[in-house]
């Protein structure tokens, strides 16, 4: 079976219409409060970056302090992807690394499920209608010429995200040239 | 889930028939109960059975009202803590087969937001 990355797409962009979100910056902790997730953070030295619970009691997401705080951003935003899409596994961990796969298993997503989850979290904050919205608007500007790499840090500013981030979308939108 | 829900709900069940047996014990009616604290009578019946999930002041009001202590009124709360190791002996099951590490930092940040139940001294 292949991911289903279309549907992690739609899915975030539903998401966001439900929660009343229509402009950059997603607020992420807002969406995961209103799908009913606690946000449990904690600084932690190994590789995990973060985590979706659901326990009996509370849909728990875990991040990992550690990293910079747009990858918490992103990391929250993967795991309401897991949330959303990935029914089932109570418990999903995610890694900065594969390092390990051999201790298994139950715990970690699948490959199919992490793209998923990947595409989703990238789709949720910095979903397609508004990427380009900001497009049209920043290159409409008179005197203003903008080069690729002025370009990807307006945008990352403008949707709190990675430089690195915002160029991946925007390769994988077919706005910039691989 | 059910199970833990089953014990939030076996909580309330208890508080019900506690509130019950002292009302009988002072020999009001449900409908006598109600007008003491500004109550419908099917709100008492709705108490009584465990359906309906009373707030703190609400409770104290009615011990009031019954003349008797708050505390008296309360179901051991060893209920609750049997809920808590529940959900936490979930969390263990989900674990089993991850690494050390990971364990760690999950119990960790899950502490976090849901802190553990005090440990009780039994001895």
């Amino acid at each position: 079976m292949r991911p289903k990355v279309e549907y992690a797409y739609s899915s975030a962009y539903s998401l966001l219409d439900k929660c009343g979100i229509i402009k950059p910056p997603i607020d992420v902790e807002n969406i995961a409060r209103q799908i009913g997730a606690v946000i449990a953070r904690h600084h932690f030295d190994g590789s995990e970056s973060g985590f979706a619970l659901r326990d009996d009691r509370q849909t728990i997401i875990g991040v990992n302090t550690r990293t910079s705080r747009k990858r918490q951003r992103f990391t929250i935003a993967h795991e309401i992807g897991h949330l959303i899409l990935h029914d089932g596994k109570p418990l999903i961990v995610d890694h900065n690394m594969r390092i390990d796969m051999r201790d298994d298993v139950s715990s970690i997503g699948t490959d199919d499920q992490e793209i998923e989850a990947n595409a989703f979290g990238a789709a949720l904050l910095m979903p397609n209608y508004m990427v380009i919205d900001r497009i049209k608007i920043l290159t409409s500007r008179p005197m203003k010429v903008m080069s690729r790499d002025e370009l990807i840090s307006q945008l990352a500013k403008e949707f709190d995200v990675s430089g690195e981030a915002m160029g991946f979308r925007l390769i994988n939108l077919g706005i910039l040239a691989a | 889930m059910q199970r833990v829900v089953d014990a939030t709900s076996e909580f309330y069940v208890a508080v019900g028939k506690n509130i019950r047996a002292a009302r009988l014990k002072s020999g009001l009616s449900q409908t006598m109960l109600a007008q003491r604290i500004g109550f419908t009578r099917a709100s008492i019946a709705n108490l009584e059975g465990g359906r309906q999930r009373i707030a703190l002041h609400l409770f104290a009001l009615i011990a009031l009202a019954l003349d008797v202590e708050p505390v008296e009124l309360l179901p051991d709360t060893k209920i609750l803590q049997i809920s808590d190791k529940l959900g936490r002996d979930n969390l263990h099951r989900h674990l089993a087969g991850t690494s050390e590490t990971t364990q760690d930092f999950v119990l960790r940040a899950v502490a976090q937001v849901a802190p553990a139940a005090p440990t009780r001294k039994d001895s």
